[in-house]
């Protein structure tokens, strides 16, 4: 009797260690056969450069003409500084000025060679170097027009909140962006939606952005984007992919320059952008 | 008699074992690849599994390849007929906020039960910076959170509904 009953406590006790043999050994069958032994690594896309040289890669939407070469000077002079355009407060003022070839834009308290700018008017730019006061006039063709800015002291709020036009200013052939448009978007998203708006086609696994509204007289217009446009690539690199477009926009900031090949009328056509 | 206490030992050794040598991580790789498909990337720094239970922690969360949240830690209690997933702090990253307008920092709880007991829907509590919502998934791919405790709910109003109930969140995927 006693006999009968151990054997059939053991019978028992060998239930759980033969359900846990089978289940295991079946666990270990699916593991090895259809579950992934590691997983997933996000490989971050590398960001976009910026460009360390420039290669003609379409058509131009304008023929840009060769930059003017200009001899280096040993001893650079306020002569040097050529005024493009005025942007004038009150009490504060931005100057686009083009200094041995390259376009730059300055505010009050900015210097370029050693001269900083002091104030501006409608007509001229005072800079200061070593305790000197130099005026550089805006050149005459240049007077008088949209160029030249006066904004009373309510708006200055704005100017400072909102890029205006003359962030973006066009000079022989492409277009020279102030640093501060970025700013401003990065902080302002909604500036962004109000202004232009870009869909996604999807091809396959690749996705294209195609401009689908762009509000006529915006910064975004004067980029020279036009609706329909379909962006190919910025800077050499594809963007067929989200990651791909939200490294430019993490990236654009610390950008100096700026090819975008748009696809338009079937055309590729390179938009190129000094930033500043 | 033995019969019975043979076929209880049967039955509680089979669940356990099947919980407790389920290849908890295996299976969490196997979900982090059916997700890629739908493009969205888990990327944790640790797993730690127990006999009911995974934690994670540390999960970097990309959909598309761009990164929108950080979860600090998601805990899975598995124990087939009561299952839970509770996930804390999850923290939305500003290029989500930005990318579909909404004012929604921080998510500090989310819990998602699942019981035999109510075998076609999962729910789910959240609290976070839009107050508590309540909720379900069920196994018509649908989604229904109500906002029983709202809170700053004015970014997330153009994507919601309003019955006499209250704010509500309804979608299909």
């Amino acid at each position: 009797m006693k006999q009968n009953s151990k054997n059939s406590n053991i019978q028992l006790l060998l239930i759980p260690l033969i359900v846990f043999i089978i289940v295991k050994t079946l666990w270990v069958i699916v593991e090895f056969k259809w579950l992934p032994a590691i997983g997933v690594d996000h490989i971050e896309n590398r960001d976009i450069k910026a460009l360390y040289y420039r290669v003609k890669l379409a058509h131009k939407e304008h023929k840009v003409k060769p930059p003017k070469k200009t001899i280096p000077k040993h001893i650079s002079s306020i002569k040097d500084i050529q005024l493009i355009a005025i942007y004038a407060s009150s009490d504060y003022a931005v100057i686009t000025v083009r200094y041995r070839g390259k376009t730059k834009i300055l505010a009050t308290g900015e210097q370029i060679n050693g001269f900083k700018l002091v104030s501006a008017s409608m007509q001229y730019a005072l800079f200061e170097k070593d305790g000197k006061t130099y005026k550089v006039e805006l050149p005459k063709s240049k007077q008088n027009n949209s160029y030249i800015t006066t904004v009373k002291p309510k708006q200055i709020v704005t100017k400072i909140q909102e890029p205006t036009n003359n962030t973006v200013v066009e000079s022989d052939g492409y277009r020279v962006i102030n640093k501060d448009i970025f700013e401003h978007f990065a902080k302002n998203i909604d500036d962004i939606y109000k202004n232009i708006s870009i869909r996604d086609i999807r091809k396959g696994d690749k996705i294209m952005f195609k401009i689908s509204f762009i509000k006529r007289g915006s910064i975004f217009a004067k980029l020279g984007i036009r609706k329909g446009d379909i962006i190919k690539s910025v800077n050499g690199e594809e963007i067929d992919s989200y990651n791909k477009a939200f490294s430019i926009y993490r990236g654009i900031k610390d950008m100096q320059n700026l090819t975008i090949v748009v696809i338009r009328n079937n055309k590729e056509v390179e938009l190129e952008y000094e930033i500043n | 008699m033995q019969m019975v206490k043979g076929t209880l030992i049967l039955l509680v050794s089979l669940w356990f074992s099947l919980i407790a040598f389920m290849p908890k991580e295996e299976l969490y790789y196997a979900l982090e690849h059916r997700l890629v498909k739908y493009g969205i990337e888990l990327n944790e720094k640790s797993i730690k599994s127990g006999i009911f239970s995974m934690d994670i922690s540390d999960i970097d969360v990309y959909v598309e390849g761009i990164k929108i949240a950080h979860i600090d830690h998601i805990n899975f209690l598995i124990t087939l007929v009561f299952n839970t997933i509770d996930i804390s702090d999850i923290i939305l990253d500003n290029t989500l906020n930005s990318l579909i307008h909404i004012n929604i920092k921080k998510i500090q709880k989310a819990y998602i039960t699942y019981s035999i007991t109510s075998p076609l829907k999962a729910k789910i509590s959240l609290d976070g910076d839009f107050g508590k919502a309540q909720g379900y998934i069920d196994t018509n791919r649908s989604l229904r959170l109500n906002f029983s405790e709202p809170k700053n709910l004015k970014s997330l109003r153009y994507i919601l509904k309003k019955d006499d109930n209250g704010w509500y969140y309804e979608t299909k995927f």
